[in-house]
């Protein structure tokens, strides 16, 4: 069974004509996801085709330098280069035994568009990617990308032009072409099912750092550390440990120019409950209820909202909240790439940042969940001067 | 609760988003739209983000919300108040759920009955997350619209026809709001369906562009609501020109 909400957070805030399409998505999940048969093919396309299990790193040099043991555990190294691959194979596979031939997503930073078109030519269905003209712009590498795996790459121009204009664009056409087109959601966003089938297809990342960090310490970690946008690589990581109240959960947000710049993307920290994108949650908004720009060097952390779940977490104190500017996200990026030889991607150098900015006791496990990497940002990184 | 905007009459409810192109002009608008054989009028509290509508709408609101006032939904307020003063026909608001959120559920009902609004349209609102919204409305006896699909599900539909006040939105065709060629032509018997778990009055809107469509729609339902065509028609071709069509429209 799958619940509707958490806490306060949640629902399914969307005009009819979704509820047909969410409600058969909902009990497709229910009675044809938790099938051996299902499980199976799942299982096997994530090893042999996506590369599971991904390592769990002991980096030695950096865990020196902060003085606690820091794991890094390598959702960059799968493939495609992130954890977005993990939801879009499931979410490709649900299409299947719905029927469904077309496929819809919304990209920002381009790394979900790019794991949906793959997920989509691995398994010869149509694609189309709707993304912010602005973005377009920013990561031009990874358009080129979903074109050359067949993808249609449809340019939002309304409103910001970003992840949030995409993912209305997208909310849209599912609105028309509900009952021959399913929509992936990249994130732990939308109206139920989405929060909980996204994190569900993501939790692989939390259960195999759990059994990863049993067997390198014999022991869970103090701390549980990722990047936060829409939080699908966060809740990823986070699911296997909520119910351990010894295990820290470290929420990393995006501070942009600074929190109180008014340029930032976090809304955890800074947000107040309301509805975007079909369900409750913190929201960078004003004070009429109209949605604010978010602010992010990396466009993957560029959202106005977060998810549902978190919204909740972080009301019943299970979150410990931080966030990164824009610089000290490029400085971790250099970090990380000079001392242990993994170029991070944007999104994840928020994490990383915040190892410097935390306190920890020498013997302190710390488990940080790279979510992917950096080679799409190469062009940003070298506009930085980095 | 009883509302009876229709008596036994056919409606034709025109939609403005509020602030587009101007508060101002949309007093006008909403003035020569009741002179002109409107029976309710819509008005749109223009969102930065409304999921629910399509591309000309969202364009206006984004021009209501660039046009350097503040189209919120206390400007709304004072303009309803304004008309009021004027003419008995029914003003509901179609708004996104979030901007009540912010409002507050209960200040927005009670201001709205003070305000002399009659009904409200949230087409992000499902019947599932209304029951605060059906309390506060029922108490300040302001109507809540619900919008129903024909792929709504047989035991959804019988919720929301039974929950609805004033009347029922259907929604045309699939999709979000925007002008369309030809009419689906399934709707007769999905109005039918309805009336026979409630007789109530049922508008037909979303899509509808032609007096051809108004004509069609109300041999079988009650009101046609014409959205996207007018304003379409106000960017282009100015105020005057809407409520010409207007005219035309309502004497079908």
């Amino acid at each position: 069974m799958t619940r509707s909400h958490f806490g306060h957070f949640g629902g399914r805030y969307v005009p009819d004509t979704l509820f047909s399409a969410l409600e058969s998505l909902e009990a497709t999940y229910r009675t044809v996801a938790s099938t051996p048969e299902f499980k199976a093919q799942y299982s096997k396309l994530l090893k042999d085709y996506v590369g599971r299990p991904t390592p769990l790193f002991f980096a030695e040099r950096i865990s020196a330098e902060i003085g606690a043991k820091i794991y890094l555990k390598r959702e960059d190294l799968n493939h495609t280069g992130a954890h977005k691959i993990n939801n879009a194979i499931g979410q490709a596979l649900l299409a299947q035994s719905m029927g469904k031939r077309r496929i819809i997503a919304e990209t920002g930073a381009g790394q979900h568009g790019v794991a949906t078109a793959t997920a989509c030519a691995l398994m010869g269905m149509e694609c189309v990617v709707y993304m912010g003209e602005e973005d377009i712009k920013r990561q031009s590498l990874n358009v080129y990308r979903m074109k050359l795996l067949g993808a249609t790459v449809v340019p939002v121009t309304s409103g910001s032009r970003t992840l949030k204009d995409a993912t209305t664009e997208a909310i849209r056409d599912w609105l028309a072409n509900g009952t021959h087109t399913h929509y992936i959601i990249g994130s732990v966003v939308g109206p139920h099912p989405y929060p909980t089938i996204v994190r569900d297809f993501q939790s692989i990342i939390g259960r195999e750092s759990k059994k990863q960090i049993q067997v390198a310490e014999g022991r869970l970690p103090d701390y549980v550390i990722a990047c936060v946008g829409g939080g699908s690589n966060a809740m990823g990581i986070f699911h296997a440990f909520v119910k351990t109240s010894s295990v820290n959960l470290v929420a990393v947000e995006a501070a942009g120019h600074g929190l109180d710049s008014g340029e930032h993307s976090a809304a955890l920290n800074r947000g107040t409950p309301g509805v975007l994108h079909g369900s409750r949650s913190y929201l960078l908004q004003d004070s009429f209820g109209q949605i604010q720009l978010a602010h992010s060097i990396s466009a993957g952390l560029d959202y106005p909202g977060v998810g549902p779940e978190l919204s909740h977490l972080k009301d019943s104190g299970r979150l410990r909240l931080e966030t990164a500017t824009d610089i000290e996200a490029l400085a971790a990026c250099r970090w990380l790439s000079q001392t242990e030889g993994i170029i991070p991607a944007l999104e994840t150098s928020h994490a990383i940042a915040v190892l410097k900015t935390m306190s920890f006791k020498s013997d302190d496990i710390v488990v940080l969940n790279v979510s992917g990497r950096g080679d799409k940002d190469i062009g940003t990184l070298m506009e930085n001067g980095l | 609760m009883a509302f009876n905007w229709f008596n036994t009459s056919k409606l034709l409810i025109p939609y403005f988003t509020l602030g587009d192109p101007s508060i101002s002009e949309t007093e006008t608008l909403v003035r020569g739209a009741f002179d002109n054989g409107a029976g309710i009028v819509e008005v749109g509290i223009p969102f930065s983000d409304p999921i629910a509508d399509g591309p000309v709408i969202q364009a206006s609101h984004l021009r209501a919300l660039s046009s350097g006032e503040s189209p919120t939904i206390s400007a709304g307020f004072g303009m309803v108040q304004r008309v009021k003063q004027d003419y008995s026909k029914p003003i509901v608001f179609m708004l996104s759920v979030n901007l009540i959120i912010s409002y507050g559920i209960n200040e927005f009902f009670n201001d709205a009955k003070a305000s002399g609004l009659n009904g409200v349209v949230i087409p992000d609102l499902p019947i599932e997350e209304a029951g605060d919204y059906l309390a506060a409305s029922r108490k300040a006896r302001v109507a809540m619209v619900f919008l129903v699909s024909p792929l709504c599900s047989p035991s959804r539909l019988e919720r929301i026809v039974n929950a609805t006040d004033g009347f029922l939105y259907l929604i045309s065709t699939t999709g979000t709001t925007g002008t369309r060629d030809t009419m689906p032509a399934d709707l007769p018997e999905f109005v039918a369906k309805i009336k026979k778990i409630r007789n109530i009055p049922v508008a037909v809107g979303f899509g509808i562009s032609k007096t051809s469509h108004v004509k069609s729609v109300l041999t079988y339902a009650d009101g046609a609501i014409v959205g996207s065509h007018f304003v379409t028609l106000l960017v282009a071709e100015g105020t005057p020109r809407v409520i010409r069509e207007i005219a035309e429209f309502a004497s079908v």
